[in-house]
């Protein structure tokens, strides 16, 4: 689980109930920098929303969960802006289904997210690590 | 009968989008859904647990309905607004009867031996073009109505062509016109003045040929698009209402 702790400054304790961040609650550009990374660990001809959402569930330990409503505005958003690609399947006996992957410009995309995340979280830990230690 | 009827109704009623585009969504949102349902159902749980929780899952908040509808906004859906479906039968009598005119209209301009009296080398692209948009027209015709292929978003792959086609013919046509004008000004400067008159006559013969066919491509490919356009928006929107019946 991705916990962390809200330290008491002033009397240096630890809190009893250690709070979870909900995903909901962070920024768009995370969103989208964990689906990218999903689709780009994911095999080459994609993932289809439910399975996206699923995955990154798996990969997250439970911790990133996704309401499936809450997915198609990232996913339509990354698609408009050309970092993932959508193609509709029709299988026999089956409804029709799109799939995402990634492409070349969402690669670049996550390349540069995955760098500015690190430089942030470097940051952020230099800054709350002592505290929360 | 679709056993989520319930959540996409409430989709299609929230999502303030033109019928096309709110169908694409329907539809993406009802294979992932039974998609979703069929892996609870691999996890071992019985059919109303697995369809409640897909359910669950699926519920989408009004912000995050309204998010999707601003990026579908902003996100040049222009093209859905444009072909929102032809509903009464007299608009697509006029349509046709619009269509069948152009056609009309290019095959006697194309026929015409007085058009091309004095002919714009521009003249030549401007046809190929023509062919072009009657050759993607056709061919979507064939696969909709002869080989019943209803694999729309197949279909739709394509249509862009038409409108590219469209401005192609424009541009050559505005590329013409100034190319013609450098001509007659530089032999209007160049020539006798007595030559002058002919000169114009020519010029003029030469770009009027060339922008009737460059105007008649372009209204023809935009009005081919039009209604192929709305012909696939309306087998997207009966899937959609397929998908909403209860």
């Amino acid at each position: 689980m991705y916990n962390i702790s809200e330290p008491d400054i002033s009397k240096r304790e630890m809190p009893a109930q250690p709070k979870t961040i909900e995903i909901q609650n962070l920024p768009r550009e995370c969103h989208q920098a964990l689906i990218l990374a999903v689709l780009a660990g994911g095999p080459t001809q994609g993932f289809h929303g439910y399975r996206l959402a699923l995955e990154l569930e798996q990969k997250s330990g439970g911790a990133f969960r996704f309401n499936h409503g809450t997915l198609y505005p990232i996913l339509h958003k990354l698609e408009q802006d050309g970092q993932i690609a959508g193609d509709w399947l029709d299988e026999p006996g089956k409804r029709k289904r799109k799939r995402y992957s990634l492409t070349e410009a969402g690669r670049r995309r996550l390349a540069e997210q995955a760098t500015a995340w690190l430089g942030f979280f470097d940051r952020f830990f230099a800054v709350i690590g002592e505290v929360g230690r | 009968m679709n056993r989520f009827a319930g959540v996409l109704k409430e989709v299609n009623r929230t999502l303030d989008l033109p019928q096309p585009t709110r169908s694409r969504i329907l539809l993406e949102m009802a294979g992932d859904l039974e998609d979703l349902y069929r892996h609870h159902l691999s996890e071992g749980l019985d059919e109303a647990e697995a369809a409640r929780r897909a359910e669950e899952a699926f519920v989408a908040s009004e912000e995050a309905l309204r998010r999707l509808a601003r990026i579908h906004e902003k996100g040049g859906d222009w093209a859905d607004r444009l072909t929102r479906q032809l509903r009464t039968l007299w608009e697509k009598a006029l349509l046709v009867l619009w269509l069948v005119a152009v056609i009309l209209l290019v095959g006697k301009a194309a026929t015409e031996e007085r058009l091309f009296l004095v002919r714009s080398p521009f003249v030549w692209p401007l046809m190929i073009l023509a062919v072009a948009v009657l050759a993607l027209g056709v061919w979507k015709l064939y696969q909709l109505f002869v080989k019943k292929r209803l694999d729309v978003r197949r279909l739709r792959s394509g249509l862009s062509g038409l409108l590219f086609l469209a401005a192609a013919s424009l541009m050559v046509s505005a590329c013409g016109f100034l190319y013609h004008l450098r001509w007659y000004a530089f032999q209007t400067f160049e020539g006798a003045p007595e030559t002058v008159f002919r000169m114009f006559g020519t010029w003029t013969l030469a770009i009027s040929s060339m922008a009737i066919i460059g105007l008649l491509t372009a209204v023809l490919a935009a009005m081919v698009w039009f209604v192929l356009a709305n012909l696939i928006a309306g087998i997207e929107n009966r899937e959609a209402d397929a998908l909403l019946a209860n």
